[in-house]
């Protein structure tokens, strides 16, 4: 491309599948920080390397709360599941919180 | 019979002809839909038909799934314009080898606006299809004009 130049271009999506189940907590967690925190390919080297430790930290904290969340949606699930008499269902459910 | 990944020519025309808008609010439905890996999608696709399209059925329906639009934005020199969230199949059963972004808004409907690879068949079963945009900077965004 010249000064003048331009160009028009499409990214590369990325395919995420999974079978019999949903994604892990860790698919979530990097998605997360991929949208938050970008680090451009021309920064210096130091940056960088500062911008990749901050990311890696911001990703441990976001796996910790989705984690968190996660019980506690089951916990939520697990009673509603035994008010309505379905204790087995309930009890399967509880086992995933493990 | 491919897929590969490109702008599509007429949507480069149309960008011209101010057809498309990504704004987050006021502008147009773009929709994603996925394909077989035996389809044709090229730069040379001009609108979306379900020619070679996943079938109805695993949890896609045919015509795909509206897009959020992000309001396009300018990063280092870099138009870009990007999908927040991305878009996940939940308990599918799916298999793709690409997809076509295309505008369900513009008059006539359907116009096409990138063709996607994903480099083979992904496969879900009883689980999570997802299509991940890449992240909204100069040199990745899922749409970006230098």
């Amino acid at each position: 491309m010249d000064g003048l130049g331009g160009f028009l271009s499409a990214g590369q999506v990325t395919v995420t599948t999974t079978s019999g189940a949903g994604h892990p907590p860790e698919f979530y967690a990097e998605r997360l920080c991929d949208r938050l925190i970008s680090i451009a390919e021309t920064a210096p080297p130091e940056i960088r390397l500062q911008a990749q430790a901050y990311r890696e930290r911001m990703q441990a904290v976001a796996l910790d709360v989705i984690k968190r969340a996660i019980v506690s949606n089951h916990t939520t699930v697990i009673n509603q599941l035994r008010k309505a008499g379905m204790n087995e269902a309930a009890e399967l459910v509880f086992k995933l919180r493990s | 019979m491919a897929i590969t990944n490109a702008m599509c020519n007429s949507f480069k025309q149309e960008l011209m002809e101010a057809k498309h808008s990504f704004l987050a609010s006021g502008g147009h439905t773009f929709k994603l839909a996925l394909f077989l890996t035996s389809a044709t999608l090229s730069a040379s696709t001009a609108t979306y038909t379900n020619t070679g399209e996943v079938a109805t059925g695993g949890g896609y329906t045919q015509g795909g799934v509206s897009l959020t639009n992000v309001n396009p934005s300018i990063d280092t020199n870099t138009a870009i314009t990007d999908f927040n969230p991305d878009i996940t199949w939940a308990t599918s059963t799916i298999t793709a080898g690409g997809a076509l972004i295309y505008n369900f808004t513009t008059a006539p409907n359907n116009r096409a606006v990138a063709a996607l690879t994903f480099g083979g068949d992904k496969i879900s079963s009883a689980g999570d299809f997802t299509v991940t945009f890449p992240p909204p900077a100069a040199g990745t965004a899922i749409i970006r004009i230098a």
